[in-house]
């Protein structure tokens, strides 16, 4: 699939990146009550580059789970 | 849709919430109660939508990020609601912020590929569960599902790789 990558004005590595992605990781998990700090929250309205994260693990668990359900349909 | 009291369904959710957040307080952690019950029993009521047969491996990819930054973006504007008007907003491009198809299947691969207890874990605890309650239901010590969890995500931050630096 050769889809053209997508590139941001404000795309590149920012300050602050890798703590709200970690949140952004145990949040999509499930862990912290689905709730991010006010930092976080803040960081993620401009910043493209963690939000994209956060779009595909939630597109990559949803791609994975009709994985596991045809699986288990074929069984 | 009207609601009856002998749906089994709906009392059972009821407790549970009910159990589950009765320290909350304020009106918005009603209001997201309220919200996330409705979205549970929804799909606790709905078939898994079938896959339409031969439909493009693109096309799903486009549906899932079309859901997902619904989700996400979902999340932020009700987070953003919270505050007085003006106060926060989207500093960038929504367009901006769809995330590459290479990273969406390294990552759903990696998903897939997750050892299946360590899946089992994640599953539920997006699913809404607790700790406590995933070693229960899997006859496990709270610390087993701990590490369980958090080698998942390991492995996830591994794919993610300069992403999360």
């Amino acid at each position: 699939m050769n889809q053209p990558k997508v590139t941001s004005k404000i795309c590149g590595p920012r300050e602050g990146c890798a703590p709200v992605l970690e949140q952004v990781l145990y949040c999509w998990s499930g862990d912290l009550k689905n709730e991010l700090s006010e930092e976080v929250h803040e960081h993620l309205l401009g910043c493209c580059r963690c939000l994209r994260v956060w779009i595909a693990l939630e597109a990559a668990a949803e791609l994975a789970s009709r994985d596991g359900r045809s699986s288990n349909l074929a069984r | 849709m009207s609601l009856n009291s002998d749906d089994s369904r709906i009392q059972k959710l009821i407790h549970y919430h009910y159990k589950k957040n009765k320290h909350l307080s304020p009106v918005f952690d009603a209001e997201d109660l309220y919200q996330e019950t409705w979205i549970r029993l929804n799909d606790s009521s709905e078939t898994p939508p079938a896959i339409p047969a031969g439909l493009p491996e693109e096309d799903l990819v486009c549906q899932a990020v079309g859901h997902a930054a619904e989700k996400v973006f979902g999340k932020l504007r009700k987070r953003s609601q919270r505050k007085t008007a003006g106060e926060v907003r989207l500093e960038c491009d929504p367009a901006d912020c769809l995330p590459d198809t290479d990273l969406i299947l390294d990552l759903r691969k990696q998903i897939n590929d997750l050892p299946s207890d360590e899946r089992l874990v994640i599953e539920m605890m997006r699913s809404g569960y607790e700790g406590a309650e995933i070693a229960s239901c899997l006859h496990v010590s709270r610390m087993s599902v701990s590490r369980r969890k958090h080698k998942a995500l390991r492995r996830l931050r591994e794919v993610l790789g300069d992403e999360s630096r």
